[in-house]
């Protein structure tokens, strides 16, 4: 067998796990719509960096999900806190341009432990009180959810024993390993939106409003968010 | 106390199901909002209209994969002000498609053409697929009533066309049909949106699909296109204090959220449970509310919570729609006055005689004759909403025959006013009986403040706003005979100021042939006329 058969075989065997995946319609029209609600909240952003960056994530998510149908779910999730990671950095750099042009520059990481500080960090209490103070209360479980999630994901980057239990160097369909990356995925998003609302809030006026009429659907059980959006 | 769930809104869909009560009655709701025909729920605030929507939203899902339900919700907007009725038409038509491509999305039936190309090399989008179709047109609309672009209104996409598009959808993926489910529909101080909301709500009637709405009791402009009676199902959501299933009922609602504590209370102290369950007239929101904001479950904490709620938070919230809805704010506070000077004494003195008369007798119910003034009836239509008072029936023989409609005023409403509410429930509520009623006759004295209610206005922006409409023809009140706007021209009663400035004992002294009854039918035409106006 040479080179171009046996990655043939790879290829084919994603494949039978691809058309397997494709049966839970659901499923990834779930993961689809979320992915489509962060490019939609891009589309409301003035700053084109910003703007761009916001894009970017909601590629990454696509691009999560699809790695996620071949039966490539290592990569998936990995691609999925790689996706996390910009999401919030976006909106954390959103409030540091510095950090931000230091970036774009190479001159400076994106560094996890800054985003989730709960001091001074992005899901922290005084984040929020310079944004949209309603939402204070809301800011810890997010924050804790946060840790959680990106926990979770990392655990399948960086090789966790139980990890590698779960997948399989083998190319082999899980039903398990789907349902854990759904999991996963609908927490990246909600936290992502969860800190965009708050953080462009001042900047929503009732025609983009209107754009974002799924905020207050996907955020039922916040009172400010609901109330934000005209409903009671 | 345990924290509660108060509305739907802020119940995750996982909870729905898991928090769900339902009484023959609601499972009998149940399946109107699931059957192919159209139907209407009915129903103060608070009373579970939007939970129910919700329950049968999920059930037709799990049911069948072939349905496709979805939920849209009318809420506050901007665009709530508009004046142009094609705009906001349009307004709920674009809200309506776009709930539906974002259903159809996280179904996997469609995917958004935001995104398709940011993987994929291949930019083409394609045009010729119905989904795209059902994009574009939500855009027209959005265009329209945004005022991006300048757009020919005859240049948009007609009903039929969405008809088709929706149709094509339920053909190219197997589905039977899309329920749409419309909440906070038919804003209830707007009677031109509510016209709106009822055409657009009979236009999208096809065989592939069916609109249900939640209304409130308020609710009686349906507009020329629509009947009530033939275009759909009407289910009212009453939960009758009388029902003997009622307490029981009431009671699973607020076990399924309560925590072990409170459990354990009500399972030992069942008559104070029963004194708040009662008290909330058959509204699961008021019920949680009382029980929630109660220090303990006890005696002292549940009469005290019961004086405070239905002697001052209820009529405060009333009286706060006048704040927000101004045009509106003498007939609420009329109503309030009303209720709190003439029905609930009138209540009180009824239920006080018969006690100590020692008759097995006691009410919370009052009767108005049919013919009472416009402006009467607006001030009881606006108190359903609040929930204050329900109404039971619009055609109740009462004294010497004479048809009218009952009411019932809020259990808490009546029994908050004893010293000791919780004592005096159990007797009071075994010697309800709805055949013994207070009435107020069509000119009964407790109406005498109602006259002019309407423009007496401190407000100099106000009567400003109504000038023009003060000063139009009477020609324009389309509720007059061309008789009597005849009759009224010819005694230079021609503008819409000097009718309603005009009293009803005038009318029949200066004009020949115009006795009481046609005084009043011309009086309510004048009022119908500025209620409308003060409403949009």
């Amino acid at each position: 067998m040479n080179i171009a058969d046996y990655l043939s075989r790879l290829n084919s065997e994603s494949q039978e796990i691809f058309q397997k995946s494709l049966v839970l319609r659901e499923k990834l029209g779930i993961l689809h719509n979320s992915a489509s609600h962060i490019y939609e909240f891009s589309e409301i952003i003035l700053d084109q960096q910003e703007k761009k960056m916001l894009e970017t994530v909601s590629a990454q998510l696509e691009s999560a999900t699809y790695t996620l149908t071949l039966g490539l779910y290592r990569q998936a999730f990995s691609s999925l806190r790689l996706a996390f990671e910009m999401g919030l950095a976006t909106i954390y750099f959103s409030a540091h341009k510095l950090e931000m042009q230091e970036w774009f520059t190479g001159h400076n990481d994106i560094k996890w432990s800054k985003l989730i500080d709960e001091e001074n960090g992005l899901l922290s209490k005084r984040f929020v009180k310079a944004f949209f103070i309603e939402c204070i209360d809301n800011v810890e479980s997010y924050n804790s959810n946060a840790k959680r999630t990106y926990r979770m994901l990392s655990e399948f980057v960086h090789g966790n024993y139980e990890t590698w239990d779960k997948d399989g160097i083998k190319l082999t369909y899980s039903d398990e390993l789907i349902d854990l990356y759904l999991e996963c995925h609908e927490s990246v998003v909600k936290i992502i939106l969860f800190i965009a609302i708050c953080r462009y809030k001042l900047l929503l006026t009732d025609e983009l409003k209107e754009n974002l009429n799924f905020i207050p659907e996907i955020f039922n059980e916040i009172d400010s968010f609901r109330f934000l959006f005209g409903q009671s | 106390m345990s924290e509660f769930f108060l509305r739907t809104e802020s119940i995750k869909p996982s909870d729905i199901l898991r928090l769900s009560v339902t009484s023959e009655s609601d499972k009998n709701i149940l399946a109107a909002l699931k059957a192919s025909e159209p139907c209407l729920l009915e129903g103060s605030r608070g009373t579970g209209k939007s939970f129910l929507m919700r329950l049968s939203e999920l059930q037709i899902e799990q049911e069948s994969s072939t349905n496709l339900s979805v939920f849209v919700t009318f809420n506050k907007s901007s665009l709530i002000t508009t004046d142009d009725t094609l705009q906001f038409y349009h307004w709920m038509l674009a809200k309506t498609l776009k709930a539906l491509v974002t259903k159809l999305r996280k179904k996997g039936l469609l995917v958004s053409n935001l995104v398709i190309n940011l993987l994929s090399n291949d930019i083409n989008e394609d045009n010729e697929a119905i989904e795209y179709d059902l994009k574009k047109i939500v855009q027209l609309f959005e265009d329209s009533y945004k005022k991006r672009l300048n757009i020919d209104i005859k240049s948009l996409p007609d009903i039929e066309d969405i008809r088709e598009a929706i149709s094509t959808i339920c053909e190219e993926n197997d589905l039977d049909r899309v329920v749409f489910f419309f909440d906070e529909a038919a804003h209830v101080f707007r009677p031109e949106q509510q016209r709106q909301f009822f055409s657009l709500f009979k236009d999208l009637r096809s065989p592939y699909i069916t609109c249900n709405a939640a209304i409130y009791p308020g609710v009686t402009h349906f507009g020329e296109s629509f009947e009530p009676i033939h275009d759909c199902i009407h289910k009212k959501l009453d939960r009758n204090i009388s029902d003997p299933e009622y307490l029981n009922y009431f009671k699973d609602i607020v076990l399924k959220q309560a925590d072990d504590k409170l459990i354990k209370h009500i399972e030992s102290q069942t008559e104070l449970f029963n004194t708040l369950a009662l008290s909330s007239g058959g509204n699961p929101r008021m019920l949680l509310r009382t029980i929630q904001d109660s220090e303990k479950f006890n005696q002292a904490s549940i009469n005290s919570i019961i004086k405070t709620f239905y002697r001052e938070n209820i009529w405060a919230e009333h009286t706060e729609l006048g704040e927000k809805y101004q045009g509106h704010r003498q007939i609420i506070d009329w109503g309030r006055e009303f209720l709190e000077s003439h029905v609930i004494p009138n209540i009180q003195s009824y239920n006080s005689t018969r006690k100590d008369r020692g008759v097995n007798e006691s009410t919370i119910y009052f009767w108005v004759h049919k013919d009472s003034p416009t402006t009467v009836k607006e001030a009881l239509r606006l108190l359903t909403y609040t929930g204050i008072i329900r109404k039971i029936d619009s055609s109740m023989r009462a004294t010497r025959s004479e048809l009218g409609a009952r009411y019932e005023v809020k259990y808490g409403c009546i029994i908050s006013l004893e010293s000791n509410p919780q004592n005096e429930s159990k007797t009071f509520y075994k010697n309800l009986n709805i055949k013994k009623f207070p009435e107020f006759g069509k000119n009964s004295q407790a109406f005498d403040g109602v006259k002019n209610i309407l423009i007496e206005k401190e407000d100099e922006n106000y009567e400003k706003s109504l000038e023009s409409l003060l000063e139009r023809s009477i020609n324009v009140l389309a509720l007059l005979t061309n008789w009597q706007k005849g009759k009224l021209l010819s005694a230079e009663i021609d503008t819409i100021g000097k009718l309603y400035q005009t009293t009803e004992e005038d009318l029949i002294k200066n004009i020949s042939g115009i006795g009481e009854a046609r005084s009043r039918s011309i009086k309510n035409a004048v009022v119908a006329e500025i209620v409308e106006y003060i409403s949009g």
